[in-house]
C-alpha cells in the first residue's frame, strides 16, 4: 500500500520506526507501555479518519488489538486519551453527562445549608471531557465560586506524554453491547459535536479535535444510520508473526526463539478454545505467559509449562481436550 | 455543522490528502469508508464524484465478523449454535429442512391454471422490512424501572409525609435480558416458514449472541419443546427469570382442521398461565388479526398482529399496556 501518510505516521511520532512490514519498534527507553504492531492498512484507516473527522469503527477477533490500538494511537499522536467500556446498561446520555438527584436529595435533607444549584450535581461523560474539558471541569458553562473549588470535577483522561497535545482519542470499547438504540442516541451528539445538558440547559460545544473510536465484537449489528457515518476497519485475526511482533516491541528481539514458541503455543490453544468455544486467549495473555517463562526461566519444554498455560492462557477456566495441552516439541 | 452520511466529499478529501499511488490502497480507502468505486477497478487516483457509490450496507456482524469464526465449525454444532440462518434445518424429525408446501411454490396447481414463465412474484414480508427491527425491538424490550423520575409518584410520596427510601423512575425498555423465541412449525405455520426465518435472522441481527435462546415446537410448547429434531423434545422449561419469552405461532387458529398438532384455546390459556406465572412476559406474534384470536388468551398474554400493518407505535402501546396491567 503505498500513500502519504500525512495525519498519523508512526515512523515520524518520535523515536519510533517502521519496517518494511509495517513493524514499529521503538529506541530503547521510549517504548510505550502498551505495544501495538501498525500494519499499511491500519495506518490508512487512522489516516482516513484523521482526513474525513469520522468515527473509526474497528472489527476483529477477541485479541486482534482493537482497544489498544485507540491508546497506543493516541500515545503517537501525543492526544489525550479516554475510554469508556459500553455495558448492557450504558445509556448514550451516560457517555455526555449523568445526573446525580439521589446527592442532590440526600445534601438537601442533610446538610442544613441552601439546596446547591442543579450543575454541582452534573457528573461530566467521556464525550463532554474530550470535547470540551474546561466546562467539563466546572461542571457547565460557567466557573464555580472560588469557595466551592472542592465540586470540580476530576479529568479522567490519560495526559499524553510525548507532548501536550490539545486534541483527544475516545475509545468506546464493545459499543454492540448496548441496547441497540444506543449507537442511534449518539447520532447527533456525534454529527454536531455539541449537545444540551437537560438538566442545566447548558450547550457543550466540542472545543477541540476529537478522534471517536469504537471497537464491536459483532455481538449485534449496529444500526444503518450509524454504519454509515463511520469509517470501518476489521483487524486480521492474530497469527504466531504478530505476537512474535509485539513480544520483539515489549521485550526487545533477543529471545527471539522463547518469543516463537510461545507465540505457536498460544495459537495452538486459541485454535482449541475457538474449536470449545471457549474465550480464546489474547495479546495479552500471551505476554503475560512470556513474562512467567522470562521471569522463571523455563520455555515450553519445562515440566510447568501446562500449569503456566492453565493458570495465565486459561485463567484455571475449564480446559478443553487437555491431552492437547501438552507442548509441542519441535 | 451538522454531518450526516459518509458520501463522495469524504472519499474526496481522503484522497486528496493522502494520494494514494496504487490501484490497492484506493480500494481499501474507498471501502473504509462504505463506499465502492463503480465501472469496474479505478483507473484514475482521483475519480469524479460520478463513479462512486454507496455499497451495500455494511453488515459487520454477520459479513466481517462471524461467518469467518464459524463456518468451519458448523458441522459440530448444536441446532441453538447454529447460525440462526441454519436453524430452521434442524428441526422435523426424519427429514432436512422443512419444505414449503408445493402450493406456496407453485400456485397454479392449487388455482388450476398454469403460471406463465417468468420471474415469480415476490413475496411480501409480514412485517415491514423497513420497520422490522423497530417492531421486534419494542416487542422484545422488558420494561425496567430506569427511566426518567417518575415525578407524580414522587409527589405522591412526600406529599403523604413519607421519606423517600427509593427515587420511583419511570419504565424504560432495554433488550439487555435477550429472549426464548418460540417457533411454531405445525402445519398451520407452513405458509409462513420464510417469514419465521426472516425473524429469526433479524432477531439475531438485534439481540446479543448469548441472548438469543431458540427453541421449536408443534401446536403448544407444553407439549415439548427443543433444539433440534422433534423425538429430541422435552417439555418446555422457562428461561432464566425476566427473560420474555417470544411466540411465533397462529395459535392454532389456522392449519387443516384435523392436524393433530394444531392446539386448542384452552391449551394456549394454561401455557400463558404458566409463563406469566414463573415471572416471563409473554408475547406473541400471530398472523391472524384480532378479531381471530380467542378473547381468553388476548387477556393473559401479549398478541401482536404479524402483518405489514402492524407500526411500531402500535406495539410499543400494547406493551405498556400489558406491562401497566401487571404493576
Amino acid at each position: 500500500m503505498e500513500f502519504t501518510p500525512k495525519y498519523f505516521d508512526p515512523a515520524r511520532a518520535g523515536g519510533v520506526k517502521v519496517d518494511e512490514r509495517g513493524s514499529v519498534s521503538f529506541r530503547a527507553g521510549e517504548r510505550p507501555e502498551d505495544v501495538y504492531v501498525y500494519n499499511p492498512r491500519t495506518i490508512l484507516a487512522l489516516n482516513v479518519v484523521l482526513a474525513t473527522g469520522r468515527p473509526l469503527l474497528i472489527s476483529g477477533e477477541p485479541g486482534s488489538g482493537k482497544s489498544v490500538l485507540a491508546k497506543n494511537a493516541a500515545a503517537l499522536m501525543g492526544c489525550w486519551f479516554y475510554k469508556e467500556t459500553v455495558t448492557s446498561r450504558t445509556q448514550a446520555s451516560d457517555l455526555l453527562w449523568t445526573f446525580d438527584t439521589l446527592r442532590r436529595l440526600s445534601d438537601a435533607q442533610t446538610s442544613g445549608q441552601d439546596l446547591l444549584p442543579k450543575k454541582y450535581y452534573v457528573d461530566p461523560g467521556t464525550l463532554w471531557w474530550a470535547f470540551d474539558p474546561q466546562t467539563a471541569e466546572q461542571r457547565g458553562l460557567s466557573d464555580l465560586p472560588s469557595a466551592h473549588k472542592e465540586h470540580l470535577a476530576i479529568d479522567p483522561g490519560i495526559a499524553p506524554q510525548r507532548r501536550a497535545g490539545q486534541k483527544a482519542v475516545v475509545l468506546l470499547d464493545e459499543i454492540d453491547k448496548a441496547d441497540p438504540d444506543v449507537p442511534n442516541d449518539l447520532l447527533e451528539p456525534l454529527d454536531l459535536r455539541a449537545f444540551t445538558v437537560r438538566e442545566t440547559n447548558d450547550r457543550v460545544a466540542a472545543r477541540r479535535d476529537t478522534l471517536l473510536i469504537l471497537t464491536t465484537n459483532g455481538e449485534r449489528e449496529l444500526p444503518q444510520a450509524f454504519l454509515r457515518r463511520c469509517v470501518a476497519l476489521t483487524l486480521d485475526a492474530p497469527n504466531e508473526d504478530w505476537f512474535v511482533a509485539i513480544a520483539n516491541q515489549k521485550f526487545g528481539s533477543g529471545d527471539q526463539s522463547l518469543h516463537r514458541e510461545v507465540a505457536r503455543e498460544v495459537m495452538r490453544h486459541r485454535e482449541a478454545a475457538k474449536k470449545a468455544r471457549l474465550r480464546q486467549p489474547s495479546t495479552s495473555e500471551y505476554l503475560d505467559a512470556l513474562e512467567v517463562c522470562r521471569d522463571l526461566r523455563i520455555d515450553t519444554s519445562s515440566s510447568v509449562w501446562a500449569d503456566v498455560a492453565r493458570s495465565v492462557l486459561w485463567k484455571n477456566e475449564r480446559t478443553p481436550e487437555l491431552e492437547m495441552m501438552a507442548p509441542i516439541r519441535s | 455543522m451538522k454531518r450526516s452520511v459518509i458520501s463522495s466529499g469524504d472519499a474526496l478529501r481522503a484522497v486528496a490528502a493522502l494520494k494514494p499511488r496504487d490501484e490497492e490502497t484506493l480500494h481499501a480507502l474507498v471501502r473504509m469508508l462504505g463506499l465502492t468505486l463503480g465501472g469496474g477497478p479505478a483507473t484514475r487516483a482521483a475519480p469524479s464524484i460520478g463513479v462512486w457509490k454507496q455499497s451495500a450496507p455494511k453488515s459487520l456482524s454477520t459479513a466481517a465478523i462471524q461467518l469467518p469464526a464459524r463456518e468451519p465449525e458448523q458441522a459440530v454444532l448444536s441446532a441453538n449454535q447454529a447460525p440462526v440462518a441454519s436453524r430452521l434445518r434442524h428441526v422435523r424429525s426424519g427429514s432436512a429442512a422443512p419444505v414449503p408446501p408445493t402450493w406456496l411454490e407453485e400456485p397454479g396447481d392449487v388455482l388450476g391454471t398454469a403460471m406463465p414463465a417468468g420471474e415469480a412474484p415476490r413475496k411480501r414480508a409480514l412485517f415491514n422490512r423497513v420497520s422490522r427491527r423497530g417492531i421486534l425491538s419494542a416487542a422484545l424490550a422488558t420494561l425496567v424501572p430506569e427511566g426518567d423520575l417518575d415525578i407524580d409518584a414522587i409527589v405522591d410520596i412526600v406529599g403523604r409525609g413519607r421519606a423517600l427510601d427509593r427515587l420511583p423512575r419511570l419504565p424504560a425498555p432495554t433488550l439487555r435480558g435477550g429472549a426464548q423465541l418460540l417457533l411454531d412449525i405445525s402445519a398451520g405455520m407452513d405458509p409462513y416458514l420464510e417469514d419465521q426465518q426472516q425473524i429469526l435472522n433479524a432477531l439475531d441481527d438485534i439481540l446479543a449472541d448469548d441472548r438469543l435462546d431458540v427453541l421449536y415446537f408443534a401446536g403448544c410448547p407444553d407439549r415439548g419443546a427443543g433444539r433440534g429434531p422433534r423425538d429430541g423434545w422435552v417439555p418446555w422449561t422457562p428461561p432464566p427469570r425476566g427473560v420474555p419469552v417470544v411466540v411465533l405461532s397462529d395459535l392454532g387458529i389456522g392449519g387443516p382442521v384435523l392436524d393433530e398438532d394444531r392446539a386448542t384455546p384452552a391449551e394456549w390459556l394454561r401455557f400463558a398461565q404458566r409463563v406469566q406465572a414463573e415471572g416471563h412476559t409473554l408475547v406473541a406474534l400471530v398472523p391472524y388479526d384480532a378479531s381471530r384470536w380467542p378473547a381468553a388468551l388476548a387477556r393473559e398474554m401479549v398478541l401482536i398482529h404479524w402483518s405489514e400493518r402492524t407500526t411500531v407505535g402500535a406495539v410499543r402501546r400494547t406493551i405498556r399496556h400489558a406491562w401497566r396491567r401487571r404493576q
